[in-house]
């Protein structure tokens, strides 16, 4: 295992909705500098779990540790406020505005002095930061003047990961993010967590895609029936032991 | 095989900025079509009418109201709303200022003009609290609270003034309804100063970033941290006090709140105007500039064809064309833009 302490951590983690357990009892160590990849078949708890570290819904009973310390994010803003950035699979891009825009929605750069406590924005300086942003992590856009809208279905994500790397203190939570790509986007993309990775980021990858978790994650927790069935690192694993744990296979493995 | 028709996030993007090609094409569409315009009324026309300088004054007096009727337009129309109780806001607020003028200016003129900007203002205000909370926060649709919201105002001012106009604009209100700086009529220099205002405060500040951003993507808006709902508010607010500026102007320049037509032609124009401008019904796409340019067509339209003597109802006739061949014409132009 990994001996780093983790920077984010779920202890006996449940969330009901009326009397259906969606996630009962998870137990999860994600850490700095680690992708870790979260799968399971629909309706395992994946997207609750995904929902309750994102802010976007809270939890039953349980806990949520934050660098050790215990967290209850009231929204995805509070969730935002304290170092995670979440990468939705619609990526949640405003297409007719820029990409610097688009990076910087909520957090806009003001000019310098009156103008800036009159509410004038400073364009150019988040126009030039986010080309700064995409050169450092290779992300083909020259113009980040241009409308989200003109750019292909990996520049987008491109984007919007940007977005999150800019942002994130911690940990960036990435939902799906190959599912709407072709094969050399992926590559790309698989590109752009390792970056993440190297800024000391800890990636939480959830998806459904089981070569890409080999491939991209360093460790593995299955989910099924909202139960944490096993994690495992990556390389010590293959996919038939993946398919076999989600769809209840490896249970005696688990229990040994 | 799906896979060899992807695009490599390796190459440059797939078309050319989508926005700034498009308000482009724009710019000279309306042009193009306001030339034309012009063109046939100055052939068609006696010499000396539509083209004098009384009857450019004239232009400039019609357009100052739909100006700023069509700014207000242009705000809510960003946001993916719609404000179809404009004409009747700008009716109420016309009325009222009237009714509060009448009854301030028996004691002095001045404070009587002043009392009826303010009255305007503040029934805007009201009306813009109704639409705005019902629209940002009950989730009720913009276009059935505004059209609630158009019978209720209409109805009101109906109340207020018994069915007829009101009339008797004081000294200072007749300035500002009336008056001329080197010959431009004071109507549309207040005007062009609040597309300026707006024009600014959409393209420079960061209420109107966020106001286009959440146009745009509602959702996109919300998770990047935007208060959506009490930006609506805001949005519907700025909108009404527009149209009840727009009343008191109406008021001062024909001095008399007129309660019959409730204004809809201004509503409609206005409307054609921000599509005429590139504006998208569905939001995020627009501009006041643009929209200020497309005021031109439906006014000049009407100018030239009651010079022509053509009874006078066809305007509205006329202006409804407008604004469907408009929005025909941006569904079709949308769709080849998409297809390219």
């Amino acid at each position: 295992m990994l001996a780093r302490t983790p920077v984010i951590s779920a202890r006996a983690l449940t969330k009901s909705y009326g009397k259906v357990e969606a996630l009962c009892g998870v137990d999860l160590d994600i850490s700095k500098g680690e992708v870790h990849a979260i799968c399971g078949d629909n309706g395992a708890g994946k997207s609750t779990l995904l929902k309750i570290l994102s802010g976007a819904t809270t939890y039953t009973s349980g806990s949520v540790l934050l660098e050790g310390r215990e967290v209850a994010f009231s929204s995805p803003q509070d969730a935002r406020d304290q170092g995670i950035e979440t990468v939705y699979q619609d990526l949640s891009l405003a297409g007719d505005r820029s990409c610097a825009a688009n990076i910087y929605v909520g957090r806009e750069i003001m000019r310098p002095g009156l103008l800036g406590l009159l509410g004038f924005l400073d364009r150019k300086a988040m126009k030039s930061r986010a080309k700064e942003l995409f050169e450092e992590l290779s992300i083909p856009i020259i113009d980040p003047g241009r409308a989200v809208r003109a750019f292909s279905g990996g520049q987008r994500q491109g984007v919007a990961i940007a977005r999150a790397a800019t942002w994130a203190t911690h940990v960036v939570l990435l939902d799906e993010p190959t599912a709407a790509l072709g094969v050399r986007q992926r590559t790309a993309v698989a590109e752009l967590i390792r970056r993440l990775k190297q800024k000391g980021l800890a990636v939480v990858l959830v998806t459904h895609d089981i070569p890409e978790i080999i491939k991209l994650a360093d460790r593995v927790t299955v989910l099924r029936q909202g139960k944490a069935m096993a994690t495992r690192l990556t390389r010590e694993i293959d996919i038939s032991w993946i398919v076999g744990t989600m769809v209840g296979q490896n249970v005696r493995e688990v229990a040994a | 095989m799906r896979s060899a028709h992807t695009i490599s996030v390796a190459e440059a993007p797939v078309r050319p900025a989508w926005t700034s090609r498009v308000s482009n094409l724009n710019a000279l569409w309306i042009t193009v079509a306001l030339l034309i315009e012009i063109a046939v009324f100055s052939i068609w026309l006696p010499a000396g009418t539509f083209l004098s300088f009384f009857n450019l004054q004239t232009i400039a007096g019609d357009a100052a109201i739909i100006l700023i009727v069509a700014t207000a337009a242009t705000v809510v129309i960003l946001t993916g709303g719609i404000d179809l109780s404009l004409g009747s806001t700008l009716t109420l607020s016309a009325v009222c200022a009237a009714r509060v003028i009448s009854i301030v200016s028996p004691n002095s003129e001045s404070l009587a003009a002043l009392a009826g900007v303010a009255t305007a203002i503040i029934v805007g205000i009201g009306v813009g609290i109704f639409n705005g909370y019902l629209v940002a926060y009950r989730k009720i649709p913009p276009f059935v609270v505004t059209l609630g919201s158009l019978s209720i105002g209409l109805g009101l001012a109906r109340l207020a003034s018994d069915g007829v106009g009101v009339s008797g604009a004081p000294e200072g209100l007749r300035i500002l309804g009336q008056g001329t700086v080197a010959g431009v009529p004071m109507p549309f220099l207040v005007a062009l100063g609040i597309v300026f205002i707006f024009a600014v405060l959409l393209e420079q500040t960061r209420f109107g970033e966020r106001v286009y951003f959440m146009g745009s993507s509602a959702e996109a808006a919300t998770r990047g941290g935007i208060n959506v709902p009490s930006y609506t508010m805001w949005i519907y607010i700025l909108a009404a006090c527009l149209a009840g500026l727009a009343g008191v102007i109406d008021f001062a320049r024909f001095e008399v709140a007129s309660v019959s037509t409730g204004h809809t032609t201004e509503l409609i124009a206005a409307i054609a105007a921000v599509v005429i401008g590139g504006g998208s019904l569905f939001g995020g796409i627009g501009s006041v500039r643009a929209t200020a340019v497309g005021v031109f067509i439906p006014v000049v339209l009407a100018n030239g064809l009651l010079i022509a003597g053509i009874e006078r109802f066809w305007q509205d006739v006329i202006t409804g064309f407008i604004l469907v061949i408009a929005v025909a014409f941006d569904q079709w132009r949308r769709k080849t833009e998409a297809l390219r």
